[in-house]
């Protein structure tokens, strides 16, 4: 690995967040956290992450909102955006893709183990 | 065009009438001539018998008078001498005034001779008439004088002495008499009486009188024997009106001597009017000659009919023609008008039928799509607004959403070249749409129609023809449904259109109704696994990191009690899942997308996913693809689900080494043939009716394996069922269990949930 990657981590149930984090940080890459949609925009301009881990189902905004708020500012689009959600419709993840997403994992089916290794292929 | 037809039948009726109309006048007319034939045959009956009568009273006439005459001659026969007091004596006993009417006078006139002139005269003058003269004077070889002449009034003196052999008329008379001994009636003559003004034509008739003892065999012997003539005058006239008295006749006629009519011939003439017969033309309905023979002399009678007479009895007529013929009219009138109520009548009858029908199509196509079973949302709507926009003839048809000002098309269906605006949003503004919410009712923007207001979404330009309703869900306004066209029809929109187009726009509302209900149920069912996931997910990962090495290595048990946990998470994992797929199948917004698929593929992905408890269990796996059947259309996770579920089964309930066959065969129709055969457990008889009901667990299954969802066989039904497909099965407790499914070589897409959210 040549440099810490940084890890934005987006999902509002604070155990799903905590074990990601711990997960993440035991590989090496770098993880900041955000436990609503509301204002990770400016996290994102802040700390510009390689990756945004980003939950759908959030209070106030939801991920397809900042997808969408992300996909419209061209700035922000070098990031690697990794959907992870549990749901896990068709339709639901077709919208995802079409909204920038890099990636879509089903939240209940993948281990952590399988989550690093979808981080890994971007490295 | 509706003019026209009413017009073809009034021409149709009116010459239905007119032909009516021109049989009833002639039959009126027929009739009629019957009838005026009829009354003329009887006139000219009348007619005839009126002559017969007049021809008969003058024969009976002339012949009492040539009675008379002989009465006179018969005195003369009886006595030596007829002395002129005898024979004023006989004629007052005659009582000519009273019974021979007309009779001018009745007189006897001797034969002198010559020699016996003087003597004859100075005897007469000796009786009393010294002026006595025969006249006119002259030498003749023999003399004839009137020397009786009763009455012997003014007008009969004139004739007294009067000797009528001067006169050529009364001379060939009075010897055509002599000659024969037989009455003789003279030619027509001016009488000798004739003194005043009024002179009438005249005619005399002679009794020749012999010498008694002489002999008259021959006509030299009656010649020789002519004493003299027993004689009366006749005034025609007079003569006439004694006949006829104060009778009025309906004929009119005129008397000819001899055989010629003309007027040197004339005698009488009854007809007041002055006929000159050397120059007649006069026609009359009834004209007849009759010749008749009257005392040895012939005469013509002229008849003719009175033609005020005819006329008036065939003027009688007139009123019944004229009656007829506007009975006829009426009748006529009367046709016409019943034919043009039943014309109009089967005209209604076909319009309300063509409306009927009209109705009937409407309701029935609009029945079939409402009946029509599993079909989707979007389809059943596309298909309603499709059968409306080509009933109505318009180019399409729009379901907006409504909310305040904002306007947006949720569906619609256009035809021909017309373009809508769909993606945008629209601002209400003022439009028909505004007018239709605002009215709350059918709005119509027809042919005539002096509304000029735009199209929201129809690039914000007029429409030429809308019709509208508001549509209302749960009582709340929803938006509207509306038919539109660029064209200006030509045909008004009916009461019809507008029942047909509130019709739709409540089962439209129904629709979408059941569909914010559907959306909602589904909204629920989504958000509800994904929340029982969450907590899974912590489950799961926070199982591998106990497990990984960074916390401190796990004794056995430790590991075992994980391992469990681990188990339990993933049971739940697809208990959540199938319970999302069976409340998706239940709504009927299981999506279908089908794919080029080999059925080899599709098993091979499932037996890989099996592979470790086939292998644990030591189970023999056949399979036996027809290659004609492998290349199929189809839904990839609905078969994986299919058969992995039926295959996983067949694992789960094997006794360790058994078989699993699956065979897949193909036949002539739409679809394939799966049978999936274990030699395991099988289902207990009395258990097998509910194998496909939800939760259902069979009771020898359930010593053997605890983990079993219950949802398994439910939901492979489900989704078989969803495409068209069958299932179903032969077991034997402990011999095993076969399930055959037949599914379609090719699906057809439908669409899944749409999300509200």
């Amino acid at each position: 690995m040549s440099a810490t990657k940084k890890v934005l981590i987006v999902e509002d149930e604070r155990p799903l967040s905590r074990v990601i984090e711990k997960r993440l940080a035991m590989e090496g890459y770098t993880v900041c956290t955000s436990h609503t949609g509301e204002g990770v925009l400016d996290i994102i301009r802040s700390e510009r992450p390689n990756f945004v881990l980003i939950d759908l189902i959030m209070p106030k905004v939801d991920g397809f909102e900042v997808l969408t708020e992300l996909q419209a500012d061209t700035m922000l689009s070098g990031a690697v955006v990794i959907v992870f959600s549990n749901l896990t419709q068709d339709i639901d993840r077709e919208r995802v893709m079409k909204l920038g997403a890099s990636e879509f994992l089903d939240k209940s089916d993948i281990s952590l183990v399988q989550l690093v290794e979808t981080l890994k292929k971007y490295d | 065009m509706l003019e026209n037809v009413f017009n073809k039948k009034y021409i149709y009726a009116g010459i239905i009438s007119l032909i009516v109309l021109v049989m009833l006048v002639v039959l009126t007319m027929m009739v009629w001539n019957l009838m005026r034939e009829q009354v003329l045959a009887d006139q000219r009956h009348s007619f005839e018998a009126e002559i017969n009568l007049i021809v008969d009273a003058i024969h009976n006439r002339t012949d009492l008078y040539t009675n008379a005459l002989r009465a006179g001659n018969a005195l003369f026969k009886a006595s030596e001498v007829v002395s002129r007091d005898e024979w004023t004596a006989f004629a007052n006993t005659l009582d000519l005034q009273g019974e021979f009417p007309g009779i001018q006078g009745y007189g006897f006139a001797h034969m002198v001779d010559p020699e016996e002139l003087e003597a004859y005269i100075a005897q007469v003058r000796v009786e009393g008439f010294p002026e006595f003269a025969i006249h006119p004077a002259g030498e003749r070889a023999i003399y004839s004088t009137i020397s009786y002449l009763e009455p012997l009034d003014k007008r009969n003196l004139q004739a007294f002495g009067y000797d009528m052999t001067t006169e050529g008329t009364r001379r060939s008379a009075m010897e055509l008499a002599r000659d024969t001994g037989k009455v003789q009636m003279s030619g027509r003559v001016t009488l000798v009486q004739e003194i005043d003004e009024d002179v009438q034509a005249g005619f005399l008739i002679y009794v020749p009188t012999y010498q008694n003892g002489l002999p008259t065999e021959t006509t030299a012997e009656r010649r020789n024997a002519l004493m003299g003539y027993v004689y009366s005058p006749f005034r025609a006239r007079d003569f006439m009106e004694g006949i006829l008295g104060e009778r009025i006749s309906t004929v009119d006629f005129a008397i000819f001597d001899g055989t010629e009519m003309s007027e040197s011939n004339k005698m009488f003439d009854s007809s007041p009017t002055n006929r000159n017969f050397d120059a007649y033309t006069i026609k009359h309905t009834f004209e007849d000659t009759r010749e008749i023979t009257l005392a040895n002399r012939t005469w013509t009678i002229f008849f003719t009919s009175k033609n005020d007479a005819v006329q008036h009895d065939i003027q009688a007529l007139l009123p019944i023609l004229i009656l007829g013929i506007i009975v006829a009219a009426l009748i006529a009138g009367v046709v016409f008008l019943l034919m043009i109520a039943r014309l109009r009548a089967v005209s209604i009858a076909e319009t309300m039928t063509e409306d009927i029908r009209l109705k009937t199509h409407r309701l029935e196509s609009l029945h079939s799509i409402i009946t029509l079973p599993d079909l989707g949302f979007e389809e059943r709507l596309e298909k309603t607004l499709s059968i409306v926009v080509s009933e109505l003839e318009l180019d399409a048809a729009v379901v907006s959403r409504i909310v305040g000002e904002e306007y947006t098309i949720e569906y619609s269906v256009t035809s021909r070249n017309l373009k809508l605006n769909k993606e945008t949003l629209h601002k209400l503004g003022d439009t028909y749409c505004k007018e239709t919410l605002k009215k709350n009712d059918v709005v119509v923007i027809g042919p005539d129609a002096n509304i000029s207001k735009n199209y929201p979404c129809h690039l914000g330009q007029q429409l030429e023809t809308y019709i509208g309703v508001p549509l209302t869900v749960d009582g709340m306004t929803y938006g509207t449904l509306s038919f539109l066209s660029e064209q200006k029809l030509t045909k008004q929109f009916t009461e019809d259109d507008k029942k047909f187009v509130q019709l739709v726009g409540k089962w439209i509302s129904r629709l979408i109704k059941d569909r914010q209900i559907d959306n909602a149920k589904d909204e629920f069912v989504s958000l509800a696994s994904h929340q029982l996931r969450t907590p899974l997910s912590a489950i799961n990962w926070y199982t591998e990191m106990l497990s990984e090495d960074e916390t401190g290595p796990l004794n056995k048990n430790q590991q075992t009690y994980l391992d469990e946990v681990r188990k339990g998470s993933q049971r739940m994992v697809e208990l959540v899942e199938s319970l999302l797929n069976i409340s998706q199948l239940d709504l009927g917004t299981y999506a279908i997308k089908p794919e080029k698929l080999t059925l080899t593929e599709v098993l091979a992905e499932v037996i890989a996913a099996n592979k470790e408890r086939i292998e644990l269990k030591n189970i023999t796996y056949e399979q036996k693809v027809d290659p004609d059947v492998d290349d199929i259309l189809s839904d990839r996770t609905l078969l994986n689900l299919v058969f992995d579920n039926l295959i996983s089964n067949a694992i789960k309930y094997s006794h360790k080494d058994g078989t699993i066959s699956v065979t897949v065969e193909g036949n002539d129709t739409d679809f394939f043939k799966c049978t999936i055969k274990d030699t395991g457990y099988g289902i207990p008889e009395k258990e097998q009716h509910k194998i496909f009901t939800k939760m259902f667990r069979a009771t020898n299954a359930l010593d053997i394996d605890t983990d079993g969802t219950g949802l398994g066989l439910y939901m492979v039904q489900s989704l078989v069922g969803s495409v068209g497909g069958t299932i179903s099965f032969v077991s034997k407790e402990n011999h095993g269990t076969t399930f055959t499914v037949t599914l379609p070589k090719t699906m057809t897409p439908r669409n899944g949930a749409s999300r509200l959210m």
